[in-house]
């Protein structure tokens, strides 16, 4: 007997419920002990109410319309929010505030710019008097200038 | 036999579900004791439990149209009324700590109101609100209706299994507290 509690207990500790009451199932079934320990049928029966006590009982019908009446009132008018659409609701309102926050945000803006540079600023080629120069193109850092230095490519070189 | 119980039932359901409130009303007095005895040993006490018992045959009223007529009427009934009962459990259990919070003479408003369960039949029903709801129900079905665990699984939306640890449970705490006599019968 004292096996069963020390079962009972390490099955209490067992995270998972359905792990938990599978163990608790399968530990029963198959120990005499714990089949010993169960009230039986009759007794059961001995102490709950049963249905010729409730046999005096007069007809509830009477009211019966009325609640349905009033179940059906409650129904048309009642609109009752449940936690869960309020959740929901919170989790939209909070990640559209946040995209709002994102876009209007300086360093959002500044990427953008940056890109768009990076996307359209381009040299194919320069030709100084005709001929072709050499060009060097240079950005300094943390800065949108872009300087670029052309120059005549000089014969022998 | 329980096939011809449930084609008597549809029958009824379907009068009803053309206006015949005379066989709705047929069909509440078939299960008035059944429910009201399930009802009572959840909660407790009687008047609670014709609450309940309107209340759900309320539900069953207005959503028959959802009736699926390949089921058991029986099970779809008690379905209802024992979420009924958690439902009323649970208020109770906020009305309680309500009071209890706010101080109030909470002794004397309990005796006033239908939250004190009046003098059972049995003294040993007290014993039965030793158990946690499930365990109530699961184990009140067994024994006065003769639910297997199945039965009993679809009641309570649960798998089997669970209601076969719901019973187990019930039935050693309450050999327990018998064999203990925390309970006098």
């Amino acid at each position: 007997m004292s096996r069963c509690k020390i079962f009972r207990y390490a099955f209490s500790l067992v995270p998972l419920k359905k792990w938990q009451d599978f163990l608790i199932r399968f530990h029963m079934e198959k120990c005499p002990d714990c089949q010993n320990s169960l009230v039986s049928l009759d007794d059961v029966q001995g102490i709950t109410i049963q249905e010729s006590q409730c046999a005096d009982t007069e007809s509830l019908w009477d009211d019966f319309e009325e609640k349905v009446r009033e179940a059906k009132r409650n129904k048309q008018h009642v609109f009752s929010p449940r936690w869960s659409w309020a959740y929901g609701i919170a989790v939209v309102l909070v990640f559209v505030a946040a995209t709002i926050w994102f876009v209007l945000s300086p360093q959002f803006r500044k990427t953008q710019v940056e890109e768009s540079l990076n996307g359209h600023f381009r040299i194919n080629y320069i030709r100084i008097e005709n001929e072709p120069a050499q060009a060097y193109i240079f950005q300094p850092q943390d800065s949108h200038m872009i300087i670029v230095w052309a120059q005549k490519n000089i014969s022998g070189e | 036999m329980c096939k011809d119980r449930n084609m008597e039932d549809n029958q009824l359901l379907m009068s009803c579900l053309k206006g015949e409130l005379e066989d709705f009303r047929k069909l509440m007095d078939k299960y008035r004791g059944k429910s009201l005895a399930l009802a009572w040993n959840i909660l407790g006490n009687r008047e609670d439990a014709e609450d309940a018992y309107q209340e759900a045959f309320v539900q069953v009223y207005l959503n028959l149209e959802k009736f699926d007529f390949t089921k058991n009427f029986k099970d779809w009934f008690f379905t209802i009324l024992s979420n009924r009962c958690l439902d009323q459990l649970r208020k109770r259990t906020r009305f309680i700590k309500f009071f209890k919070t706010q101080k109030v003479e909470f002794k004397e408003r309990m005796s006033q109101t239908s939250l004190n369960p009046e003098p059972l039949p049995r003294i040993s029903s007290r014993l039965l609100q030793r158990l946690n709801p499930k365990e109530r129900l699961s184990v009140c079905l067994w024994a006065n209706e003769g639910y297997t665990s199945g039965e009993i699984a679809s009641v309570l939306r649960c798998s089997p299994s669970t209601a076969r640890v719901h019973l187990f449970k019930a039935r050693r705490k309450i050999k327990t507290l018998l064999e203990d006599g925390n309970v006098s019968l």
